[in-house]
């Protein structure tokens, strides 16, 4: 299911509402109808799945409540490493498994000529990468001392499955919602059911006006990626850029929002990352929970940026890569996740060696260039098409390209110049000063009626692939 | 003001907040559906304030019929490709009037729909009817059409369709679920926005090109107009349907049962009431014809239906003509509007071939 869809907004959402906030049911139930609405959710696009997401909710909570039983220091580690092999074993089999056949069949062929392991086809399951980083953190907290496991199957199987946050983020962590989940409120605060509908209809408008439109303007020139000139690539490039970044913080905003609606505070996922004024700055805001999760959990694990150089240095390179490698199983995604980590050691070996202060104007704009050239290799299908494209942005293709293009690029200009300012000069939503307004209640109203007449073209959010 | 105090102010504008979202969210939808539904801008509503922005030929006719005093004895029946055929040019032959209900996209159903509400419309069936038939009218790839749901004088004459009293129901129901799915959707939003602005700032210009007038037959002042300013190109228009048609003969595998069923049942009824009966296939411009032949499954198709409409013509004792191409009934090539509308020039020509004892008379076509 959808958030941007008839079904969610007209049914599933004020049915779950009603009964989460009915005063007939005790905390118990609510969870337990939380757990179903969210398992419904899940099971839309495919219920098979659905298990799925069950035996992972039940290995962690075992092996959660066998961390924490366990006095022993190996013991608990072997639990803690029981949960990370299911955990990784899953997500290894269902996103990884076809990409690793498929590299070690090119690889024997290029080195002897043969060699070939059957590829499997399997479905990516929604949302795998990210439930799996929740149940993953999890565990590791409880390892850590960090958190408590709940007695509660029905209070971890929330945790885990809550519908707002499910499918893409934000990456909530056990300890952000555990003291929520134990003390659930009976009755409806009305500012954070008002700031719920807030977030998700600033998030509805940014998956659906914005992102949803730039992508129609410039998806068809991209099924044409061989002949784009210098003018069409970067109108391509940057329409993608507002389209990942509308597109994301559009669902984490609406997620935010839902979580609000149902009483639960979820962390804030982007910080306008567009105006970031170095890359690191930009990892700060992108994805945030994402980050904040690769820094604990990897980074600072391995070493983080307390020893030599080198070490931080390749700590950065590794993380980066591990964390281009999570977005997908495909080169490109590794390759824009060592970019990534080369542009981060860089920052840092730079900054180690010299304090330069750089305007943040030009650090602004510098960043910005280095994030599209990023998001070049993030969107290609293969490094021919990234190859291609980025030539086509040196202006090695030319200038302005056909007619036919440079009419599209002419009618969807204003969108995107729009958008572009809105990316660099707007606050974000987690920035502006919300306050219950009539007048604010019926734009926001008038918005979201717009939005679901433009529901009729189903268009999934982006990061639902990862 | 105490924290307290302030906090339950808070709570108070809060909720007000939730009350106004909520309500204006769904008095936003309801202003939409009505103005959908007054604006009717496809001509699904049975509205009339405004001029629908597609052709509701369908509805136009039903109407135009209705407002005869004199009921016309024969009928054209067929697509958009008919409604350039003169009632008058036939009168000159034939000695009574004809009334051309031609609508868009006609099929099998449509004939055998406008063949009955003419019965029940004019008292008794008609003395005569030409039905041109289109090669592509015999697909299963394109549902009913949804101008024929949405014209109940018609829709209702077609009892094969609606079965007994629950499926009736059941697609009344269906009909009108999807009537309020489309009522709030954004193209819908924009084209009765579109058409409001045709109407009250445009002086209603939009549906100007295209007119019927009141012997049903189609009268075309665009492409007048762009023949006396030297601006129409046919080649351009056929360029249109050769993509258009390409894409529909893609899913045109073999000829629809439903609509040979319908088919027959029409033949059926005009034989029962004596109709005397002209069956022809229209015609496509040459070009068209060799780049679907080229492209598609038309020449297959186009085989299928010469031979199945001789058959069952045959069966039933009425004369079939194949025009598809033009040679067949000395068309010219350059009488047409696009790739499959032929011109009125083109369409005298058509009639001189059914009816050869046109050529001593005073109003040939040549």
């Amino acid at each position: 299911m959808l958030f941007n869809s008839y079904i969610f907004v007209l049914a599933f959402l004020p049915i779950v509402l009603l009964v989460w906030w009915s005063p007939l049911l005790n905390t118990r139930f609510r969870l337990i109808s939380l757990v179903i609405a969210s398992y419904t959710f899940y099971g839309w696009w495919d219920y098979r799945f659905v298990a799925l997401l069950f035996i992972s909710t039940l290995i962690d909570y075992r092996c959660g409540q066998l961390i924490h039983k366990s006095i022993l220091k190996n013991r608990r580690l072997f639990w803690l490493v029981v949960s990370l092999i299911s955990n990784l074993g899953i997500l290894g089999f269902f996103k990884y498994s076809g990409f690793f056949a498929k590299s070690i069949n090119s690889l024997t062929a290029w080195i002897a000529g043969g060699g070939e392991i059957p590829v499997p086809d399997i479905i990516l399951p929604a949302g795998i990468s990210f439930y799996t980083f929740q149940t993953m953190s999890f565990s590791i907290d409880v390892y850590r001392r960090q958190a408590r496991p709940t007695e509660s199957f029905w209070h971890f199987a929330a945790y885990v499955s809550m519908f707002p946050q499910l499918i893409a983020g934000p990456i909530v962590r056990y300890t952000e919602i555990e003291s929520q989940l134990r003390s659930i409120p009976e009755k409806i605060n009305q500012n954070q059911f008002a700031r719920g509908i807030y977030f998700f209809v600033i998030g509805m408008v940014q998956k659906v006006l914005f992102a949803d439109l730039i992508a129609a303007a410039f998806e068809p020139l991209m099924e044409n990626y061989q002949s784009l000139a210098f003018v069409g690539s970067w109108f391509c490039m940057l329409g993608y850029t507002c389209q990942l970044y509308f597109d994301f913080a559009g669902y984490s905003n609406m997620a935010v929002g839902l979580g609000l609606m149902l009483g639960f505070s979820f962390p804030q996922n982007f910080n306008s990352p567009y105006q970031a004024t170095n890359i690191s700055d930009f990892w700060r805001r992108w994805h945030m929970t994402l980050s904040s999760w690769l820094r604990d959990y990897l980074f600072i694990p391995l070493g983080g940026s307390h020893g030599k150089h080198f070490r931080t240095l390749r700590n950065l390179v590794i993380v980066m890569f591990l964390g281009g490698l999570w977005h997908g199983a495909n080169w490109t995604f590794v390759i824009w996740g060592l970019y990534h980590g080369g542009l981060l050691a860089a920052y840092f070996a730079i900054r180690s060696w010299k304090k330069i202060e750089i305007p943040s104007l030009i650090g602004r704009w510098v960043t910005f260039l280095l994030v599209v050239v990023g998001w070049v290799i993030f969107r290609s299908s293969d490094m021919t098409m990234c190859g291609n494209i980025l030539a086509s942005m040196i202006g090695l293709h030319g200038m302005y390209g056909s007619p036919e293009d440079w009419t599209v690029i002419q009618k969807s200009l204003p969108l995107l110049i729009s958008l572009l300012f809105i990316v660099f000069c707007i606050p974000n939503a987690w920035n502006w000063n919300f306050k219950p307004r009539w007048q604010t209640a019926v734009v926001l109203g008038s918005l979201l009626a717009l939005c679901v007449l433009r529901f009729s073209t189903e268009s999934p959010f982006l990061y639902f692939q990862f | 003001m105490s924290e307290t105090q302030n906090d339950l102010k808070i709570d108070k504008q809060s909720k007000r907040f939730c009350q106004i979202f909520l309500i204006s969210w769904l008095g936003a939808f309801g202003l939409i559906f009505l103005t959908n539904y007054i604006v009717n801008p496809y001509g699904d509503y049975g509205t009339t304030f405004f001029r629908p922005l597609v052709q509701t030929a369908r509805n136009d006719k039903v109407y135009l019929l209705s407002q005869l005093n004199t009921k016309p004895k024969g009928v054209i029946i067929g697509s958009s490709r008919v409604m350039r055929m003169e009632p008058d040019y036939l009168k000159s032959i034939f000695g009574y009037d004809f009334f051309n209900f031609g609508v868009n996209s006609a099929m099998p159903e449509d004939y055998l729909a406008i063949l009955r509400h003419y019965e029940k419309r004019c008292g008794k069936p008609p003395e005569m009817a030409i039905l041109g038939v289109d090669i592509y009218s015999f697909t299963d790839a394109l549902p009913m059409d949804s101008r024929l749901a949405n014209c109940p004088e018609l829709f209702d004459n077609l009892t094969e369709l609606q079965g007994d009293s629950v499926q009736k129901w059941k697609t009344q129901f269906t009909r009108h679920r999807k009537l309020v799915k489309e009522n709030l959707k954004f193209y819908m939003l924009k084209d009765s926005l579109r058409s409001l602005k045709l109407e009250l700032w445009d002086g209603g210009k939009g549906d100007a090109n295209n007119e019927f007038i009141s012997n049903g037959m189609m009268v075309d002042r665009l492409t007048k107009k762009q023949n006396a300013d030297g601006t129409f190109d046919l080649a351009k228009e056929i360029e249109f349907h050769k993509s258009d048609y390409a894409r529909r003969y893609n899913g045109f595998d073999s000829l629809s049962k439903i609509r040979c069923e319908y088919f027959e049942t029409f033949l059926q009824e005009c034989y029962e009431k004596n109709i005397k009966l002209l069956v022809f296939l229209t015609p496509l411009h040459p070009e068209l014809i060799s780049d679907l032949e080229e492209k598609t499954t038309f020449k297959h198709r186009r085989e299928e239906v010469i031979t199945y409409l001789n058959d069952q013509c045959g069966k039933k004792h009425v004369r079939f003509y194949e025009f598809s191409k033009i040679d067949s009934f000395q068309g010219i090539a350059d009488d047409f509007h696009d790739g499959v509308h032929a011109t009125v020039m083109n369409n005298r020509r058509i009639i001189n071939c059914m009816i050869p004892r046109i050529s001593g008379k005073k109003n040939n076509a040549f």
